[in-house]
């Protein structure tokens, strides 16, 4: 088996209060797989992925990108590791599509003809030409998470985590964010969403973790770990056993 | 669709919009001049005149009409002081023989309507400002204007000023938000008024902080730095043109306010 893209050892995060929030997680992730990452509230998902770009640091055990300690190579972690918070709205900092989108390259210091052709294909893969001149918050939800992907993808990452990414959105909303997320994930993508709702996702899944009070406590394909969800308090999808895996999603 | 919300970019296709941020700066520095300069006891003209120019400019940006509506809680809160206070502090000749006007004098008033008019030029050339030149646009053109100064300088305070300038639209939102709700329990009826403003300030606050913590946080996932890339589009002869022209006709404008 080739190098994992992203290593998990022993990771522990205790907050200044001394709520542990990650408790010990040993975790593996592959180029390429697409992982729904589940679990009650508080659970710690959160928290874990925060570690894979080095946002938070731990208080104890590491994370390698590529077998190499994050800690060490934070600029690299940032732009192979693109994070999508779970409140689009909160991460915009620029007044326009083309400035949001173009914020993260010129962070890299690329050039002008650089940042110019990421932000172009950026929005071209998101489907939002046409509306660089907008001010991002006059964006549908839809529109918006789909903008904060672009801000991601500018960044040109091996792989996207989404947070929450379908949180307050309307059916036509979900199913733009799905789109584009399966269409990422075909690309060449590593994904990993993190819902508390498998009927959206699970058909595209070639993987589902659980987490559980800081613990990840489920890891497998979804059908293997389907079966024990709601014991963590993960409600499984309606009839998922009387269904095919592939039905389990929004999109037709 | 969001709302309008003030002090917030508005895209449209304009000759104002197309403007470079620097020349704004340009123009800005010659209204503020030309309106400083206009006399303050009864003699209008020039204010007219300014009011005018700053009309044509605000229908050359293709700016809603709603803006102007929103901008009237602002004005009736700040104009009426403007304007009383000066004439209940001036001396003069009394409004009226006796009774409460006899407080205010006439030349007071006659000062404290110039000065009010004054602000409403000023906010609504502010608000004109950030609403035709995006926060990074602003943010690169005081940089530019900073670049003599040490190397640091320009780029923290650009990014501190685009950062101020890109959450006030975001206040504002969340003022309204807060007000309504605490309206809708019945808030607005509380008659103690440092209560009422400890009610709104404190989420207002906490909603502050909050969004500040998330925003770093985004910031920092797409490897935030002071010293990014700044480009900056070359000044065109269009740009140029533009802010001859309205350097101008501040000047005129100052010249007909003191001469007429």
């Amino acid at each position: 088996m080739s190098e994992p893209l992203l290593q998990i050892q022993n990771l522990v995060h205790r907050f200044a209060n001394g709520v542990q929030a990650v408790k010990g997680v040993n975790w593996q992730i592959q180029k390429g797989e697409f992982i729904v990452l589940s679990g009650s509230n508080g659970s710690g998902k959160t928290v874990l992925v925060r570690h894979f770009n080095g946002l938070l640091q731990p208080t104890s055990g590491s994370v390698l990108l590529w077998g190499k300690p994050v800690s060490r190579q934070l600029l690299i972690a940032r732009q192979t590791i693109g994070l999508v918070f779970q409140d689009a709205a909160s991460q915009m900092v620029a007044q326009t599509v083309y400035e949001e989108v173009a914020f993260g390259p010129e962070n890299l210091r690329l050039t002008a003809s650089e940042i110019n052709h990421r932000v172009t294909q950026a929005l071209q893969t998101t489907g939002l030409t046409g509306l660089e001149n907008r001010h991002p918050l006059e964006l549908s939800g839809g529109q918006q998470r789909r903008l904060a992907i672009a801000g991601i993808l500018a960044m040109q990452p091996a792989m996207i985590v989404l947070d929450e990414p379908f949180n307050g959105l309307d059916y036509e909303g979900v199913v733009q964010t799905l789109q584009q997320i399966v269409s990422l994930h075909q690309n060449g993508h590593t994904i990993l969403v993190i819902t508390h709702d498998l009927e959206k996702t699970l058909a595209h899944a070639t993987r589902l973790a659980i987490m559980h009070q800081g613990q990840m406590v489920l890891d497998g394909t979804p059908q293997t770990v389907l079966p024990q969800a709601e014991k963590y308090g993960v409600k499984p999808p309606y009839h998922y056993h009387q269904r095919p895996l592939n039905s389990i999603t929004w999109l037709t | 669709m969001a709302d309008l919300v003030l002090f917030r970019y508005t895209y449209r296709q304009s000759v104002i919009h197309a403007l470079d941020a620097r020349c704004k700066f340009l123009c800005m520095a010659a209204f503020t001049i030309a309106v400083l300069l206009q006399p303050y006891g009864g003699h209008y003209t020039g204010l007219v005149a300014m009011s005018s120019l700053l009309a044509g400019i605000y229908l050359l940006a293709k700016q809603p009409a709603g803006m102007v509506k929103k901008m009237l809680p602002v004005l009736l809160v700040w104009l009426p002081m403007l304007i009383v206070v000066p004439a209940l502090a001036k001396a003069g000749t009394p409004l009226a023989p006796k009774g409460v006007l006899a407080r205010l004098s006439q030349e007071g008033l006659q000062y404290g309507i110039g000065y009010g008019w004054k602000f409403v030029l000023f906010l609504v050339f502010s608000q004109l400002m950030v609403a035709t030149a995006t926060v990074s646009e602003i943010s690169k053109a005081v940089a530019w204007y900073l670049h003599p100064l040490p190397k640091p300088v320009p780029a923290v305070v650009g990014v501190l000023l685009s950062l101020t300038l890109a959450q006030i639209p975001a206040l504002f939102d969340a003022y309204q938000q807060i007000n309504a709700a605490q309206t809708a329990r019945m808030g607005n009826r509380v008659k103690n008024q440092v209560k009422r403003m400890r009610n709104l300030l404190l989420p207002l606050l906490q909603n502050l902080f909050t969004r500040a913590d998330e925003l770093a946080m985004a910031m920092e996932a797409r490897c935030f730095t002071y010293h990014r890339a700044q480009y900056h589009l070359p000044i065109t002869a269009h740009d140029r043109a533009v802010t001859a022209i309205f350097c101008l006709l501040c000047g005129l404008t100052a010249w007909v306010g003191r001469t007429l």
